[in-house]
């Protein structure tokens, strides 16, 4: 098993450049409960139970601090959205050019686990997800592509213009929608030690080109140290 | 240019997954195009705010890609950023986090008439490739259908993805173009980015990942094969 990274994977040149650019190394520390939402991206069996198919170890050293994330967000009274990666026929169709990449036999397993309802598309039990949350599936990395969900609607619903991401993998499906977030004009902030990925090198190319061009990265301790702060100042 | 290196372990899982190498094995020159994305002053021209030097470096095979593009009866697409100072409002999660002379520098930089905001003068841009001006990082944001639907009109489904930077542009148009259902292929000696290590980690990761990554050669060889064949029926 992989271990939990302690520190943040950000270099030490990006935090300049970000800085000389935006005065400040984090620039996302204002939040308002009703319009800031977690974002919880594929933490299902598919990718989280070994033996399935895209089994990503370094998924399960961070799954604690998803649930923190999760109750400080619920606590601070925002929005908790699980996002599950799901297959249908529709997506064999309108995705027919990733799918023809693959193997038979590999785009069968995906069919097969990854259908809704199916073992590998259910949540990993030891995540805190509860019936008043909401989910969201999806059937592209991003959820953001046309077609790919209702998570626009989910999100204009609510009123949300702030997106906080954790889950896996970072450099694929966190980074993808986070990516397309941060185009749509939401304030999005991905929490690093909150995410994984295959490798350590994906994991800390994604949130190091992240940081530089798209939003802000911050470490789970800083995030719900900087939610307090804002609850505070709420509180006054 | 970029020293280029594909993980060998990448290739191997490519392999397995995939039963071969590169996924795109062979072009239909009218349904495909070369899509250059952000070529223009602003990131290219010496001490310009966001020049990207390897830019220049890259303009030959981006040249010789255009070409090759158009002898094949493909299309040929210049992607140009356009700012102006609305974009500080619909793109505020952007520009509220740099300071206030960030912003305006890119805005201004960007802007129709602004001096980073001309193509590079050393592209070769014919009258009939379309320019097709985007707002955002990648050319399909915020909203698909536009250019999807340029792209649709002309019956393509197959995009060569080139330019500046890699990392950013060329990534997010290119992740965006490969979830919309296009073939998708990042060019390896036809993108440029601040350094080896950010171009080589997008090249890496849109190749385990996202579709196919190939060189100015290996691309031009596809391209050219079939125009041999359409020619010999």
């Amino acid at each position: 098993m992989a271990d939990l990274q302690t520190e943040s994977v950000l270099l030490p040149e990006n935090i300049e450049k970000v800085t000389r650019r935006d005065g400040v190394p984090h620039s996302i520390t204002e939040f308002n409960p009703k319009t800031t939402a977690l974002m919880v991206i594929d933490m299902q069996n598919f990718y989280m139970i070994e033996g399935q198919m895209s089994y990503c170890p370094n998924a399960h050293p961070i799954v604690p601090n998803v649930n923190r994330l999760v109750a400080e967000m619920r606590r601070f009274g925002s929005k908790i959205i699980w996002v599950r990666n799901v297959t249908n026929a529709e997506a064999f169709k309108s995705w027919s050019t990733h799918y023809s990449r693959m193997k038979p036999e590999v785009v069968n397993t995906r069919k097969r686990e990854l259908a809704k309802d199916s073992e590998g598309f259910k949540l990993w039990h030891e995540l805190d997800a509860r019936d008043d949350d909401l989910r969201v599936n999806k059937t592209r990395y991003s959820a953001f592509i046309e077609g790919a969900s209702n998570i626009t609607n989910v999100l204009e619903t609510h009123g949300v213009d702030t997106l906080v991401f954790c889950g896996i993998v970072t450099n694929v499906c966190v980074e993808s929608t986070a990516r397309d977030a941060m185009m749509l004009n939401y304030r999005t902030l991905i929490v690093e030690d909150a995410c994984a990925a295959n490798t350590l090198s994906a994991h800390t190319e994604t949130l190091n080109v992240f940081y530089t061009n798209f939003g802000d990265v911050q470490m789970t301790d800083d995030f719900i140290e900087r939610l307090g702060v804002n609850k505070a100042a709420a509180a006054e | 240019m970029h020293k280029v290196h594909i993980k060998p372990e990448h290739i191997e899982r490519v392999i397995r997954r995939s039963g071969r190498e590169h996924t795109v094995d062979s072009l239909n020159g009218p349904r495909t195009a070369l899509v250059v994305v952000d070529m223009q002053i602003y990131f290219m021209g010496e001490g310009q705010p966001s020049e990207c030097p390897v830019a220049r470096d890259i303009v030959p095979n981006v040249n010789r890609l255009a070409e090759a593009t158009r002898r094949a009866g493909g299309t040929v697409i210049w992607i140009q950023t356009h700012s102006g100072p609305e974009s500080l409002d619909f793109w505020s999660a952007y520009y509220d986090r740099m300071t206030p002379g960030s912003g305006q520098a890119r805005v201004d930089g960007m802007s129709p008439g602004g001096s980073g905001f001309d193509i590079w003068p050393d592209l070769d841009v014919k009258p009939e490739d379309p320019i097709v001006p985007k707002t955002r990082f990648s050319a399909f944001m915020p909203d698909p259908t536009v250019f999807d639907g340029m792209l649709k009109e002309r019956g393509i489904d197959t995009l060569l993805i080139t330019g500046v930077s890699t990392c950013t542009c060329c990534e997010s148009t290119a992740r965006d173009a490969m979830m919309l259902n296009y073939t998708t292929m990042m060019i390896t000696d036809g993108c440029a980015a601040p350094n080896d290590e950010l171009h080589n980690a997008t090249m890496n990761q849109f190749y385990l990942q996202f579709g196919d990554v190939q060189s100015t050669d290996e691309v031009i060889a596809l391209l050219d094969r079939n125009v041999g064949a359409a020619a010999a029926e």
